[in-house]
């Protein structure tokens, strides 16, 4: 664990930043990562500083600022409210020590509000952090944990947060926005928030409550004594300061009331302004009358700042801990995570496709209808078709409506040579037309395109060259192919722009 | 030692970058039923960080290959110089326009690679391939031809005859639907063409399938967090003073749904990128809820709680200062304070909730009527959509990334456990508890880190189990 803890901020910039790392591709984050993470190998097994480092290799400086922004918002709620503690501790303890002269400061009464309410706030505040499970068995347990809650004074914060600047008002309404949708994770972090804002609260209250005091000792004469309508007798209000300056007793005797202070400061209404039923007529000694101070100051400090310091340390000590687990909790923290520290596999091309999706420059055109091949009209048998010669003829017959003539091969097997020889003779027999048949099942290649061209060259212009795929089927029966298959030799063959040379569909009839 | 490179060549349009795609786990390679996809050569290297363990080069097809033999045997002096002659042809040919595709081709081939031949299985053999082959037997580099049947039809046997002529190691390889295993294995096959690349393919392999379990491991923890989600979400309404439930529980309804379904797609689209699988298209059948009542009516709310739970509070607080008197009074009261203290403040917190309730803090009421909708708490809710994500998740981890048409989910949750394994008892007893405790309580805060943790374990288990059972 780190010794420094992630601040609120650093959660919601966690966040916010793998949730834009969803939108980019995914190679470019894991070499990103990879990279950083080979650079933090030495907080490997430190996982919330690693984190943190990464997020502040990451994060941009517009980013960096809205963090700091929350961080200030939060901080200067924290102050608000340590500011409204120490002006109501500083009320309450001008409040409750008011002397004007005629009446003494009643003991009673301070400690009533600085110890006995302040010990019944606190086990509120403990019913309040008391882990659920913990007495889940109580019935109501739960819900009065709840309204409890709805209580804190670090609630306050909602209130604050309308006075603040506006910028810092809106970042942190953005990212709270945000945490909403994982009040799972963030739920441990603000309630320890909330926890640390309140006992800021309760600590400034107490600050301020014995600053006032030690004022008003100070700076004017307080009359101290004590006075209950119960029947109490001073035995049993000493018992009681006794019990109340046990812990102190030992090392700060001063801060203990004696029997005789407590017998000589009891106060009867009915007597006033004497002290006490022995001098109810005699001036009351001033010594004596503010000798509860050192006892008071001690049962504010020991009852009311002491445990309130305990508590923010451990509130303090719980949110910086619910901070970290948050932080690694975060969806997307633990693949983070992996990419740091385990090696980055990469398997994609790091370069794009390169040119557009087809060859465009090939576009299919259907050539013109041209003169029906004449009855036998000479055949090339392109790259060894595997049907039978009947079968071709056949072929032939059905969908091109003519016989064939004299059968040539070209292409596949045979050399360039062997071509040359074959467009050598169609040249010299000098038909109307040639069929050539190909293979439909086949993708085309420029090998045709060559031949064609040649054969082209070699027979003359306005000699039809009719190219017939065939379909794939069994050697005795050549099916009709399908019009995809016949549009890529299209495809191929068009460029050459011969107005005599027709690449057959078959549009008119239904395939095989 | 140089980094093993693999030329995969071949005809046009017999599945080459099909294979790329599939060992690359790429779907940005281009695929069409169209000769001509492949226009340039293109480089996929396995990099394992900065370091390169393999190459794969994609390639255009042969187009003149007849021609390019001719010239090769017009230019041969001995059968020890073929290698130096395809190098010949190269120099002389790669700038030119002509021969672009094979020169595009060779020239992995020359600096070194081994060759990957592509036939189409389900084509028949043609002696038009014959030229192609006696080129890269000319190159003199190792070699390997792939039989890749891109359609029903099994010619096979044939080309299993014809290539074993030309090349040593001739294997089949359906790009489209080769378990991880089998791409494992052909990577291992690539491996002994050289014995200098055995090593870093067999590093490669090693990687491959670590990698393979930190993705089954990613994809439980993205699942455990829709699951979380799914069995959490509620959608609350506030009834305004004379509105009847009933008018607002069809649309509060279709908003959870909605909700929940997005939730579910969101989860889908993260386990296929997790895959690399980034421009899938998906039909699934629409999550449902199991035929439940979904609604609490009319809960009275305050403070966020209901009024049962107010009363709740306010005899568990009365109970507690009744306690105190209890104490203060050395336990002579038999308890009789908090008993008291518990009525009273029952009492109360009923009577009083109404009033407090109406009273305005910065402009809105601490409490009011509410219609709540969901959670699901249908005990076989978390099972459909743990099957639904699993199923899904095996569909993603096994499909090649050569696969380009509509990922197609089983409309009806019954059919997806026809095709996964069943839960061990383990497993199935274990969700059924954590399940509950994620949908007892109305958000996912509740879930326990703890639970949490051992969910994702438990499904990284399921998730491994299911993949290496189809690997």
């Amino acid at each position: 664990m780190s010794s420094i803890p992630p601040t609120v901020a650093d959660l919601f910039a966690l966040d916010r930043q793998l949730r834009d790392d969803r939108d980019r591709r995914i190679s470019e984050i894991v070499q990103r990562d990879r990279a950083i993470g080979k650079r933090l190998v030495s907080l490997r097994r430190k996982p919330v500083r690693q984190i943190l480092a990464w997020l502040r290799d990451v994060t941009s400086e517009s980013e960096t600022d809205q963090s700091r922004r929350v961080e200030a918002g939060l901080r200067v709620v924290g102050f608000i409210l340590t500011l409204i503690g120490l002006l109501i501790g500083w009320g309450t303890a001008a409040a409750v020590f008011y002397y004007d002269g005629s009446h003494p400061v009643n003991v009673v009464h301070v400690l009533a509000v600085f110890v006995g309410l302040q010990l019944l706030l606190l086990v509120l505040l403990l019913v309040t952090l008391c882990p659920k499970s913990w007495l889940s068995w109580l019935p109501g347990f739960s819900s009065l944990q709840q309204v409890l809650g709805f209580f804190s004074p670090g609630r306050l914060q909602g209130v604050i947060w309308r006075l603040m600047p506006q910028a810092n008002r809106q970042s942190l309404e953005a990212l709270l926005g945000r945490g909403k949708s994982f009040q799972r994770v963030f739920s441990a972090v603000q309630k320890w928030q909330i926890a640390r804002w309140s006992q800021s609260f309760a600590l400034a209250f107490n600050v301020g409550a014995i600053s006032c005091c030690f004022y008003l000792v100070t700076f004017s004469d307080l009359a101290f004594s004590w006075s209950t309508t119960l029947q109490t007798q001073p035995e049993a209000f000493h018992r009681l300061t006794q019990t109340l300056s046990a812990p102190w007793a030992a090392w700060l005797p001063q801060a203990e009331p004696s029997p005789e202070l407590i017998r000589e400061t009891r106060y009867f209404r009915i007597n006033a302004p004497s002290m006490g039923p022995n001098r109810s007529h005699s001036t009351p000694n001033p010594e004596i009358l503010g000798g509860w101070w050192p006892f008071l100051v001690a049962c504010l400090s020991f009852y009311g700042l002491l445990p309130r310091l305990l508590t923010w340390f451990f509130a303090s000590w719980q949110r910086n801990r619910a901070l970290r687990t948050t932080l690694l909790r975060i969806p997307g923290a633990a693949d983070l995570l992996e990419r740091l520290n385990r090696p980055a596999i990469d398997t994609r091309s790091p370069e794009p496709e390169a040119g557009p999706a087809l060859r465009t420059d090939a576009s299919v055109l259907p050539a013109d209808p041209i003169a029906s091949p004449g009855s036998g009209a000479p055949t090339v048998v392109w790259a060894d078709l595997p049907f039978s010669q009947k079968a071709q003829a056949t072929f032939v017959d059905k969908h091109l409506g003519t016989s064939m003539g004299e059968t040539f091969r070209a292409g596949g097997a045979a050399s360039l040579e062997d071509d040359a020889r074959v467009i050598q003779a169609l040249a010299e027999a000098a038909p109307t037309s040639i069929i050539v048949l190909i293979k439909a099942w086949e993708a085309p290649t420029l090998d045709l395109s060559d031949f064609i061209t040649d054969l082209r060259a070699a027979v003359g212009d306005g000699v039809a060259i009719h190219v017939a795929p065939l379909g794939l089927g069994p050697p005795e029966n050549p099916t009709l192919p399908a019009g995809s298959d016949c549009t890529q030799w299209q495809r191929l063959l068009s460029p050459l722009g011969d107005p005599w040379l027709q690449v057959h569909t078959y549009a008119s009839e239904s395939p095989s | 030692m140089s980094t093993p490179v693999f030329a995969v060549v071949g005809h046009p349009n017999k599945g080459k970058s099909s294979i790329v795609a599939t060992l690359a786990q790429d779907d940005s390679v281009r695929i069409a039923p169209e000769s001509g996809t492949t226009q340039s050569a293109r480089r996929y290297p396995m990099r394992l960080d900065d370091e390169v363990l393999y190459v794969l080069v994609d390639t255009p097809g042969f187009q003149r290959a007849r021609h390019v033999l001719h010239w090769m045997k017009k230019h041969e002096s001995s059968a020890a110089q073929h290698p130096k002659i395809v190098a010949d042809f190269l120099t002389q040919h790669q700038h030119t326009q002509r021969y672009a595709d094979e020169c595009q081709l060779l020239q992995p081939i020359v600096e070194g690679a081994g060759i990957l031949y592509v036939v189409d299985g389900s084509k028949p053999y043609g002696p038009e391939y014959e030229a192609e082959m006696e080129i890269l037997r000319w190159t003199g580099q190792p070699s390997m031809a792939l039989i890749n049947p891109i359609g029903p039809a099994d010619f096979i046997d044939e080309w299993k005859n014809a290539l074993g002529q030309y090349f040593k190691v001739v294997r089949v390889f359906d790009a489209l639907t080769a378990e991880f295993q089998k791409r494992l294995e052909l990577l291992r096959a690539f491996g002994a063409l050289k014995e200098e690349w055995s090593g870093p393919l067999q590093r490669a392999v090693a990687s491959l399938n670590e990698d393979r379990r930190h993705k089954a491991a990613r994809a439980a923890r993205t699942i455990v967090h829709m699951l979380a989600d799914l069995l959490s979400h509620q959608q609350t309404q506030p009834l305004p003073p004379d509105t009847e439930p009933d008018s607002l529980r069809e649309k509060l309804q279709a908003k959870l749904m909605q909700t929940l379904r997005q939730r579910e797609s969101q989860c889908r689209k993260d386990v296929e990128r997790i895959y690399g699988h980034f421009a899938l298209n998906r039909e699934e059948g629409e999550l449902e809820i199991l035929n439940q009542d979904l609604f609490s009516e009319e809960t009275w709310s305050l403070f966020g709680l209901s009024r049962g739970e107010l009363v709740g509070a306010g005899m568990a607080g009365g109970a507690a200062v009744g306690a105190g008197v209890d104490l203060a009074a050395g336990g002579a009261s038999l308890l009789l304070g908090a008993a008291l203290g518990a009525i009273a403040g029952g009492t109360l917190a009923w009577f009083s909730s109404q009033q407090v309730a109406d009273i305005k803090v910065i402009h809105r009421p601490l409490g009011g009527r509410s219609l709540r909708c969901g959670p699901v708490k249908n005990l076989n809710f978390p099972f459909v959509v743990l099957g639904r994500a699993r199923f899904h998740h095996l569909q993603v981890a096994g499909r090649t990334h050569a696969q380009r048409e509509t990922l197609q989910l089983a409309a009806t949750p019954g059919s997806d456990a026809q095709i996964l394994p069943r839960l061990s008892d383990t497993h199935r007893k274990r969700l059924a508890v954590l399940f509950k405790q994620l949908n007892q309580t109305p958000s996912a805060r509740s879930l326990d880190p703890d639970h949490h943790d051992e969910l994702v374990a438990i499904l990284t288990d399921i998730l491994i189990t299911d993949v290496s059972l189809t690997d």
